[in-house]
C-alpha cells in the first residue's frame, strides 16, 4: 500500500492519496481543494482515481469533491448523504441497526485494500475515521498532539470516550493520519496527548493508573 | 508504505525487520540485517519502503538521500549525517539521536514523537509537518527552519535555538522549556 500526502491551501487540510501500487486503483481521502499539484500527484502514478472518502462534512475537507467528479467520476462514501450537494454512499443506515441503535462493523473492499469505517462522532456528528491495515486516517477527531474541536463540553466527553474506546484499544504501533498537521501513532498519543491525558473519564488512563500504583507498590 | 506484518515471535506487536519474519530484536541473524541495511544506505540513493526498528547506527553518512515511507522507530543514531536529506513519511518515534547532522535538510510528514535527541543540528531545515511531541531536547540548533504546523507538544526543550524560525501553526502547548532562544521568530503565531 502506497500513502502520499498532499496538503492544500484552501482549509489547511491534508489529503491523502492511497493506491496498492503505481497504476493501481486509488483511494482519495479528504479533497480539501483540486489543484495542480494533487492531480499531477494522481496522474504521476498513474493512479485511477476509483473512490473518494470523506471523514466529515467540513467543506475544508470535501470542497474538491464536485471538481474530481468532473474528471474523474469516483464513488463518494461519506456517513450522512443529506449534507452534500453531490451524490454520496451513505453508511449511516449501514452502520447503525434501526430498531436498537446498536454499532455495526462496516467494512468493505475498495480495489484490493479492506477499509473499515469506525464511527467518531464529537468534532462533527458525522466524523468518520476510516481505517486500511495499519494505518488510520482521523481527519479532525485525532490530531498530532490534540483532539479536535468541538462545539461544547458534551460533544467533546463524546469524542475523548470514542477515542478512548474506539482507538486506543487498537495496536499501539497504528499510524495515524489526521486532517490537519503531522501524522502520528496510537502510542504516542496515549503517552503525549495531553486531551486524552486530561479526561478523568478516559478509561486507558485509568488502567494505566491503577498498572502504576501496583508497579510502585 | 513499508510492510505492517508484525514480529512472528508471539505477543511481539513490532514491524517485521526488512524481508526478516522477525522484527530486529527478535530475529536470530541481526548482524545479517544490520550488514545488509548497512549496504542498502551505502549503496542506494532512495531508501524506501524499509523497516528497521530497534536498530543502531553509527558514523554513517545519509547525506543527500531520500528517506520516504519507511520506519526507523526505536533506533539509536550516533554520529550521523543526514545533511540535505529528504525526509518523507517516515517514523522514527521513540529514537536516541546523538551528535547528529540534519543541516540543510527536508523533513515533511514525519514522526520523531518520544525521542531524545542530543547536540544535534536541523540548521537551516524545511521541517513542515513533523511530530516532535514528546521529544526530550537537550543542546538542538533548529534556527533559520521552517518548522510550519511541527508539533513539539508535551516535550521537554533544554538549551536549544529555535532562532530566526518560521513558527507559524507551530505547537508548543505543555512543553518544558529552559534556556530556549527565539530570537527573532514569530512565536506569537505558535499554539501554546
Amino acid at each position: 500500500m502506497r500513502i502520499y500526502q498532499h496538503f492544500s491551501a484552501v482549509g489547511f487540510c491534508n489529503t491523502y492519496l492511497i493506491g496498492k501500487e503505481d497504476g493501481s486503483d486509488a483511494i482519495l481521502i479528504d479533497p480539501g481543494q483540486v489543484d495542480n499539484d494533487l492531480i499531477t500527484l494522481i496522474e504521476s502514478h498513474h493512479f485511477k482515481l476509483k473512490t473518494v472518502l470523506l471523514t466529515h462534512r467540513h467543506v475544508s475537507h470535501s470542497k474538491g469533491v464536485k471538481t474530481l467528479l468532473k474528471i474523474y467520476n469516483p464513488n463518494i462514501f461519506a456517513f450522512a448523504s443529506s449534507v452534500y450537494d453531490f451524490p454520496v454512499i451513505a453508511l449511516e443506515d449501514r452502520m447503525y441497526n434501526k430498531m436498537t441503535l446498536k454499532e455495526l462493523e462496516f467494512k468493505f473492499d475498495c480495489n484490493g485494500i479492506e477499509v473499515e469505517a469506525i464511527h467518531l462522532p464529537g468534532h462533527c456528528i458525522d466524523s468518520v475515521v476510516w481505517k486500511m491495515d495499519h494505518a488510520l486516517f482521523t481527519g479532525d477527531t485525532l490530531l498530532a498532539g490534540k483532539i479536535g474541536s468541538t462545539p461544547g463540553y458534551m460533544e467533546r466527553s463524546l469524542l475523548v470516550n470514542s477515542i478512548n474506546t474506539k482507538l486506543m484499544s487498537l495496536n499501539d504501533n497504528f499510524l495515524v493520519f489526521p486532517g490537519h498537521g503531522a501524522p502520528t501513532t496510537i502510542l504516542c498519543e496515549k503517552l503525549f496527548n495531553h486531551d486524552l491525558m486530561n479526561e478523568i473519564a478516559s478509561p486507558w488512563m485509568k488502567k494505566q493508573i491503577r498498572i502504576d500504583r501496583i508497579n510502585r507498590f | 508504505m513499508f510492510k505492517f506484518n508484525t514480529c512472528k515471535k508471539e505477543n511481539c506487536k513490532s514491524y517485521v525487520c526488512l524481508d526478516s519474519p522477525y522484527c530486529y530484536g527478535h530475529s536470530p541473524n541481526k548482524s545479517e540485517l544490520l550488514r545488509e541495511m548497512y549496504r542498502k544506505i551505502r549503496e542506494d540513493e532512495e531508501i524506501r519502503d524499509v523497516s528497521f526498528a530497534h536498530g543502531e547506527f553509527e558514523g554513517l553518512d545519509f547525506s543527500s538521500k531520500v528517506i520516504s515511507s519507511s520506519y526507523f522507530a526505536w533506533c539509536t543514531f550516533r554520529n550521523i549525517n543526514f545533511n540535505k536529506a529528504n525526509i518523507r513519511t517516515s517514523f522514527f518515534q521513540f529514537c536516541f539521536f546523538d551528535n547528529c547532522n540534519f543541516e540543510e535538510s527536508d523533513i515533511r510528514y514525519s514522526v520523531f514523537s518520544g525521542s531524545k535527541i542530543i547536540k544535534t543540528t536541523f540548521h537551516n531545515s524545511m521541517l513542515i509537518h513533523n511530530n516532535f511531541s514528546g521529544i526530550d531536547a537537550w543542546f538542538v540548533d533548529f534556527s533559520v527552519s521552517d518548522l510550519y504546523y511541527t508539533t513539539f507538544s508535551s516535550a521537554g526543550i533544554r538549551d536549544t535555538s529555535f532562532e530566526d524560525c518560521n513558527l507559524k501553526k507551530a505547537n508548543f502547548s505543555n512543553t518544558e522549556r529552559r534556556r530556549v532562544n527565539f530570537k527573532y521568530s514569530n512565536f506569537e503565531d505558535t499554539i501554546n
